[in-house]
C-alpha cells in the first residue's frame, strides 16, 4: 500500500490529514508482518500506528495495556468513528466480560484491548484459542524490563507469547520512556527476531524544567503554597507517601486551593471520581502519589511540581510526562530538600524482602502447591513483600503459577535453579546509580531538559533555552516568618482522615488525632505502650479530643465503645473513659474478646490481621439502633475496625465511626 | 525454556484431517534434513504443497494450522508457564527414542510432559491392567513395582483406578519412579496429590494429546498404545476379554514386544489365561516367568473358556480362535486356509469372511498369499527371558 492511499483511508475512516514520516515508516513495516519497538514522546501518536495499521489487517489485533484509564479513552475513541474495539480489564463486571470475550470469540472486534495480567485469565485464554489474530501490540513495553522505573511481571508473559509468534506475524512495542538500556534489555527479551527499532526525539519543547531548593519539609511547603498561587491552570503535585498526599492536599484546601489527594490507598470508585473532576477542571491540583498520570489523557496540565524527588530521572521523565500535551507552555517544577534523600533510597534499600523469605517460601513449596493467600498465612510478610517474591522466583524459573478458574496455586518446578541473589544486588546498585543521576539531574547547571534526553539516550545537543539553568535561573525558596507560623498552626490542627467506609456497611470515615511517627505524638504513645509509662498523657487526649471536634463538629453519639486490649492494658479503657466523659457520651465496656488475639502489628498481611482477629469479639451491650463511637489507640490497616463494626452490624447498630490517636503512614 | 518453534510444532501435530501416519510420511519426506519446520509452514501458507501428496482434506487441515500458530503460540506460553514440556518428534536431544523405535510411523507428533524427562531415557516396565481388579492383581502389581524399583527400572502407568493407581503408588512407596501416561490433555491434569514426587522428580507426567483435550474413552484407549511405547516390557495384572487392557496386550505382542501376563488360578474369573494362549507369557505371582506351560494344557485351556463364559461377551471367536492356534501349533509353521478351518471346526460354509477378520486381528498370525489361497501362519514363537530386570 502506497502512504497516499493510506492517508485516503487516513481522512474516511480517522479524520486526519498525514500520517508523519516516522508513523508510516512503522505502519508499512507492520503491514509487510515485521516487529517493530516504537520509541516516541507522549502525545506523538503511536497509537494511531497500531490503529490504522489494525484496520488494514485481517482478524482481530490484540493490544496489551497496563493503563485502564487509557484503555477506556481509546476504546471510547474507536467506538466514536465505527471502528469495533473493546477493553478486558478488572474493572468490568463478570457479565460485561462474558460478552465481550464471546463477541471476541466471533470476531467481533478489530482491536482488544486488554490488561497484560488477564493473560492468567482461563476464558481469556479459551477465547485467545478461537481468535483470528492480525497482530500484537505491546503498549508501555518498557514494562517488560527490570532496569525501566515501572517494570510488570505480568509483562514476562507477553513476551513469551511473543517469542513463539511466527517471525512474520507483526508485533509491536511501544514506550514514551525507555532508556538505551530498556531497549537493549527489550530487544534481548524479544530474542533472536528483527526488531527494529523506531525512535524518535524524547524532547518536550514546551516543558519549562525547574528545580527549587528548600531547607526542609517546612520551607517546601511555603514554597509549594506560593507557586501554586501563582500558577495559573491545573496541575498535579507528586508526593512520596499516602500520607504526604493527605497533607499536601489538606495544606492546600485549609489555604483556599482547591485540591485534592490521590492514591492508592483510594478505592476504585473515589479514584475515578477524582480523576473525572480532574479532567473537568473541577480541581486547581491534585496531589499524588505515583498512582496518578499513568494513562490519564488530561491534556491541559499546565504544572507538575514535585513535593517529593523520585527514584530516577526514567521516573521523573514519566511522571512529568502526561503534562502539556496539548503543546502549550507547561511549568515543570521540583522542590527538593537534601533531607528528601532518604524515602528514595530506603525504597531502593528495601526492594527486596530478605532472601531467607525466599528460601522460606521455596521450602513450603516442596510439600504442596499454594495460593498466595497460603503463602502469606504461613509466612508472616506484607502481601506486597511476597508479591515480590513470588514475581522473582518465578521470573528465575524456580516456580510456576497454575491458574484454574479463579484460582491460581504456585507449584514448584521439577528441577528448578538456585536463587540467584546476584541480579538482585545487580539492580539494586543500578537503582543506586539511577538515583545518583536523579541527584546530578537536581545539581546540573547545564540545560535540564537534554540532562534528561541524554539521560534517556536521545542524542541531543540543542539548549532547551526554557530551563532554570538556560535562562540562569537559580531557585531557592525560604519562607518567611508568617508562612512559618501558618504551617505550624496546620501542623497542630491537622488531622488524617480514616477513610474505612466502604458501600453497604455501617461504618463510617473517622479521624485520627495525627500520624504515627511524623510529630511527636507517635513516641507518646510508644512512652505508654510499651515503656510502662502509664497512661496516655492529657495532651493525646486534648488533641484527640480536638480532632474529634474538628471532624466530627457537635455530632451526638450514643456511645462510646472501645477496641479491648491484647497486652498494653487498661490504657485504651482509661482513654476511652475520658473521652466518653469530656464528650459527655455514655461509655460502654460491653465490647469483649472472645479469644486470646495476637496484637496486630506482628502480622504484616492484612489477611495475616484478618485471621488474628476473626471472631475474636463479642458484644455483651444492647447496641440496636445506636450511633457508636469507636475508640482505639492506633489505626493501621484498619482491620480489626472493620471487624468489630462487622459484629455490631450483626447486633443491630446504626452507625459506629472511629477515633483514633494516631494513623499509620501508608506507602506509596 | 523450550525453544521456539513450539506453536509451529503444535499447530502441524494438530492439525485436522491428517493422520498421524500421514503427517510422519510428510516429515520424512519433505521436513527431515532439509528444511526448518518454521519454513514449511511458510512455504504452505503461500500456497507450496512441497512436492508432497496431500489429499485435499490433508491440505485443507494444514492450510488451517498455518493459520493457528498465532493461537498456539498463546497456548505454548500457557503450557510452558506452567511447567509443561512440549517436545517434537524432531528434536533428537529431549524425543524419548524408545517411543519412536517402538511406536515407529505411530509416534506421536509431539508430546507434552511435565517433571523429571530424564526418567524417558531410563529401563521401564510398564504395568497394566482393569480398573476393577481383584486383591491379587493388586498385590501382583506391587510386587513387580517393588522389583523393578530394586532394579532401577521406572514404572509407566495409564494413571486410572485399579492396577493403574497402584502402580505408581507402589512404585513411590518404594522410592522409586514412575511415568504416568495421561489419558486427557495435559492441560486438563492437575498435580494434587503426586505434587511433591513431580517436585522431587520421582514423576514425569506425559500426554500426546492436543493439552486441552478432555477425558474420554477414545484417548484412554488410545493411550495403551503409548504406555506399550514407552516400556521395554509389559505385565499385565489383569485383564477381562474386552477393553482397554485386552486390547493393549493385543497389540503389544503385535508389535513383538514381552508381554507378562499374570497366570491366574482356576476360581478367577479374568481372560488373563487367554492372553497366554495368544503369546504372551505366563509368569507366577512374583513376576516370574512359568516355564514349559504349554498351552494345550487342559486346565489351562478349560479355565480360559470359564472366563469366557463368565464374561458371556464374543465366546465363540474366542473359541475359534484358541482352536486355531492349537491346530497351528501342531502344524508347526504349516499354513492353514479358512476353507480348511471351516471343515476343521465344522462351520458354517460361508464363514470365510468370518475367519479372515478374526485372524486378521490376533497379533501371533501372519497371513502370507499363494495363488489364490490365503494361508494362516503362526508367527515365531517370541525368545523367553525368565526377567528382564
Amino acid at each position: 500500500m502506497r502512504k497516499e492511499q493510506a492517508e485516503h483511508i487516513l481522512r474516511a475512516k480517522f479524520g486526519l490529514q498525514h500520517f508523519y514520516d516516522e508513523q508510516w515508516e512503522a505502519i508499512s513495516r507492520l503491514l509487510n508482518g515485521e516487529r517493530i519497538l516504537m520509541i516516541q514522546r507522549t502525545g506523538f501518536g503511536k497509537s494511531l500506528v497500531f490503529q490504522f495499521a489494525a484496520t488494514m489487517l485481517y482478524g482481530t489485533t490484540i493490544i496489551f495495556s497496563p493503563l485502564i484509564a487509557l484503555m477506556r479513552e481509546q476504546v471510547k475513541r474507536l467506538q466514536a468513528i465505527n471502528l469495533p474495539a473493546a477493553f478486558i480489564n478488572s474493572t468490568l463486571d463478570p457479565q460485561e466480560k462474558a460478552e465481550i470475550l464471546e463477541k471476541a470469540g466471533r470476531g467481533d472486534y478489530k482491536l482488544l484491548y486488554i490488561a497484560p495480567e488477564r493473560q492468567e485469565d482461563e476464558s481469556w485464554q479459551q477465547v485467545v484459542q478461537k481468535m483470528r489474530l492480525a497482530m500484537v501490540v505491546v503498549d508501555e513495553a518498557h514494562c517488560i524490563s527490570a532496569w525501566g522505573h515501572d517494570f510488570r511481571p505480568s509483562y514476562r508473559r507477553i513476551v513469551n507469547v511473543v517469542k513463539q509468534l511466527q517471525k512474520d506475524f507483526p508485533v509491536m512495542a511501544c514506550t514514551a520512556t525507555a532508556t538505551k538500556r530498556v531497549q537493549q534489555d527489550i530487544e534481548v527479551q524479544f530474542d533472536n527476531t528483527k526488531l527494529t527499532v523506531l525512535r524518535g526525539s524524547l524532547g518536550r519543547d514546551n516543558f519549562s524544567l525547574n528545580v527549587v531548593w528548600c531547607e526542609n519539609q517546612e520551607h517546601k511547603l511555603a514554597a509549594l503554597l506560593r507557586l501554586v498561587e501563582k500558577i495559573e491552570g491545573t496541575g498535579v503535585i507528586y508526593c512520596g507517601t499516602q500520607a504526604e498526599t493527605e497533607t499536601v492536599a489538606q495544606w492546600l484546601v485549609q489555604n483556599g486551593i482547591k485540591a485534592i489527594n490521590y492514591n492508592a490507598g483510594l478505592d476504585h470508585g473515589s479514584r475515578e471520581r477524582i480523576e473525572k473532576a480532574f479532567m473537568a477542571d473541577e480541581y486547581k491540583c491534585v496531589a499524588s502519589t505515583n498512582a496518578l498520570g499513568m494513562g490519564m489523557d488530561k491534556p491541559n496540565i499546565r504544572f507538575v511540581i514535585h513535593f517529593q524527588v523520585p527514584q530516577s530521572p526514567l521516573h521523573y521523565y514519566q511522571e512529568i510526562g502526561r503534562a502539556g500535551r496539548d503543546g502549550f507552555s507547561t511549568k515543570i517544577i521540583l522542590l527538593y530538600a537534601p533531607e528528601d534523600d532518604e524515602l528514595p533510597l530506603a525504597f531502593i534499600q528495601n526492594n527486596r524482602p530478605p532472601v531467607n523469605k525466599y528460601q522460606e517460601v521455596i521450602r513450603l513449596l516442596m510439600d504442596e502447591p499454594l495460593s498466595q493467600f497460603g503463602i502469606i498465612r504461613k509466612i508472616n510478610l506484607k502481601q506486597i513483600a511476597i508479591k515480590v517474591i513470588l514475581a522473582d522466583l518465578i521470573d528465575q524459573g524456580i516456580i510456576t503459577k497454575v491458574t484454574r478458574g479463579s484460582h491460581s496455586l504456585y507449584e514448584l518446578k521439577f528441577n528448578a535453579p538456585l536463587l540467584d541473589t546476584k541480579t538482585f544486588e545487580e539492580l539494586r546498585v543500578a537503582k543506586l546509580e539511577d538515583f545518583n543521576q536523579m541527584k546530578a539531574y537536581i545539581d546540573t547547571r547545564t540545560c535540564r531538559m537534554n540532562f534528561l534526553r541524554n539521560y534517556l539516550g536521545d542524542e541531543t545537543i540543542e539548549p532547551c533555552g526554557k530551563c532554570d539553568n538556560d535562562r540562569n535561573k537559580d531557585y531557592r525558596i525560604r519562607a518567611n516568618k508568617e508562612e512559618l507560623r501558618k504551617i505550624e498552626k496546620f501542623r497542630e490542627n491537622y488531622f488524617p482522615v480514616l477513610e474505612v467506609e466502604r458501600k453497604d456497611g455501617i461504618l463510617v470515615n473517622g479521624i485520627a488525632a495525627s500520624h504515627y511517627g511524623v510529630t511527636q505524638v507517635g513516641s507518646m504513645l510508644h512512652h505508654s505502650k510499651y515503656e510502662q509509662g502509664g497512661d496516655f498523657p492529657n495532651y493525646l487526649l486534648r488533641l484527640t479530643l480536638k480532632a474529634f471536634r474538628h471532624y466530627f463538629g457537635k455530632k451526638h453519639f450514643d456511645l462510646v465503645m472501645y477496641v479491648p486490649p491484647t497486652i498494653s492494658g487498661d490504657l485504651v479503657k482509661h482513654f476511652a473513659e475520658e473521652i466518653a466523659r469530656m464528650l459527655g457520651f455514655e461509655l460502654s465496656h460491653g465490647l469483649k474478646k472472645s479469644r486470646e488475639t495476637h496484637p496486630q502489628k506482628v502480622f504484616e498481611s492484612a489477611i495475616g490481621k484478618r485471621d488474628n482477629i476473626r471472631d475474636a469479639f463479642r458484644i455483651d451491650e444492647d447496641v440496636e439502633g445506636k450511633n457508636i463511637l469507636l475508640v482505639d489507640d492506633i489505626f493501621d490497616s484498619g482491620c480489626t475496625i472493620r471487624e468489630i463494626a462487622a459484629i455490631l452490624q450483626r447486633h443491630g447498630a446504626e452507625l459506629v465511626a472511629p477515633l483514633v490517636i494516631a494513623k499509620t503512614i501508608g506507602g506509596r | 525454556m523450550t525453544e521456539n518453534f513450539s506453536a509451529y510444532w503444535m499447530a502441524f501435530a494438530h492439525a485436522k484431517d491428517f493422520s498421524n501416519r500421514r503427517k510422519m510420511e510428510f516429515l520424512i519426506d519433505v521436513v527431515y534434513e532439509r528444511e526448518s519446520i518454521e519454513g514449511v509452514m511458510k512455504k504452505i501458507k503461500a500456497g507450496d504443497r512441497l512436492g508432497f501428496s496431500f489429499t485435499e482434506k490433508e491440505w485443507q487441515g494444514i492450510m488451517q494450522a498455518t493459520e493457528e500458530i498465532p493461537n498456539y503460540s498463546f497456548l505454548a506460553e500457557k503450557l510452558i508457564e506452567r511447567g509443561v514440556e512440549i517436545v517434537h518428534i524432531m528434536d533428537k536431544y529431549a524425543y524419548p527414542r524408545i517411543l519412536k523405535e517402538n511406536l515407529k510411523k505411530d509416534a506421536p507428533i509431539t508430546i507434552y510432559t511435565k517433571g523429571n524427562a530424564d526418567l524417558l531415557n531410563c529401563n521401564s516396565v510398564a504395568i497394566v491392567g482393569s480398573r476393577n481388579c481383584s486383591e491379587k492383581s493388586l498385590r501382583f502389581t506391587d510386587t513387580i513395582a517393588k522389583q523393578a524399583v530394586k532394579a532401577k527400572t521406572v514404572i509407566v502407568s495409564g494413571f486410572a483406578k485399579g492396577v493403574d493407581k497402584q502402580a505408581l503408588d507402589s512404585a513411590l512407596n518404594y522410592k522409586g519412579q514412575s511415568i504416568i501416561v495421561l489419558p486427557q490433555g495435559i492441560g486438563t491434569y492437575e498435580a494434587k496429590t503426586y505434587y511433591s514426587a513431580l517436585v522431587r522428580g520421582d514423576v514425569l507426567v506425559i500426554s500426546t494429546y492436543h493439552p486441552q483435550a478432555p477425558w474420554s474413552v477414545g484417548l484412554a484407549m488410545d493411550r495403551n498404545k503409548i504406555i506399550y511405547g514407552l516400556a521395554r516390557a509389559v505385565y499385565a495384572a489383569e485383564s477381562g476379554d474386552s477393553g482397554g487392557t485386552w486390547e493393549g496386550v493385543l497389540n503389544g505382542l503385535k508389535r513383538g514386544l514381552k508381554v507378562y501376563v499374570r497366570l491366574a488360578s482356576p476360581d478367577e474369573k479374568n481372560a488373563n489365561n487367554l492372553l497366554i494362549t495368544k503369546g504372551a507369557l505366563p509368569v507366577d505371582e512374583e513376576g516370574k516367568v512359568i516355564e514349559g506351560l504349554s498351552i494345550a494344557e487342559p486346565g489351562l485351556e478349560s479355565e480360559a473358556k470359564k472366563a469366557d463364559k463368565a464374561k458371556q461377551s464374543k465366546p465363540l471367536e474366542q473359541d475359534i480362535t484358541v482352536k486355531i492356534l492349537e491346530e497351528l501349533r501342531l502344524r508347526k509353521g504349516k499354513g492353514i486356509t479358512a476353507h480348511e478351518i471351516i471343515e476343521l471346526l465344522g462351520m458354517d460354509k460361508k464363514s470365510t469372511s468370518r475367519i479372515h477378520t478374526l485372524l486378521g486381528k490376533q497379533p501371533e498370525i501372519i497371513k502370507t498369499k499363494k495363488g489364490r489361497e490365503n494361508y494362516y501362519h503362526l508367527k515365531e514363537a517370541l525368545p523367553r527371558q525368565t526377567s528382564i530386570f
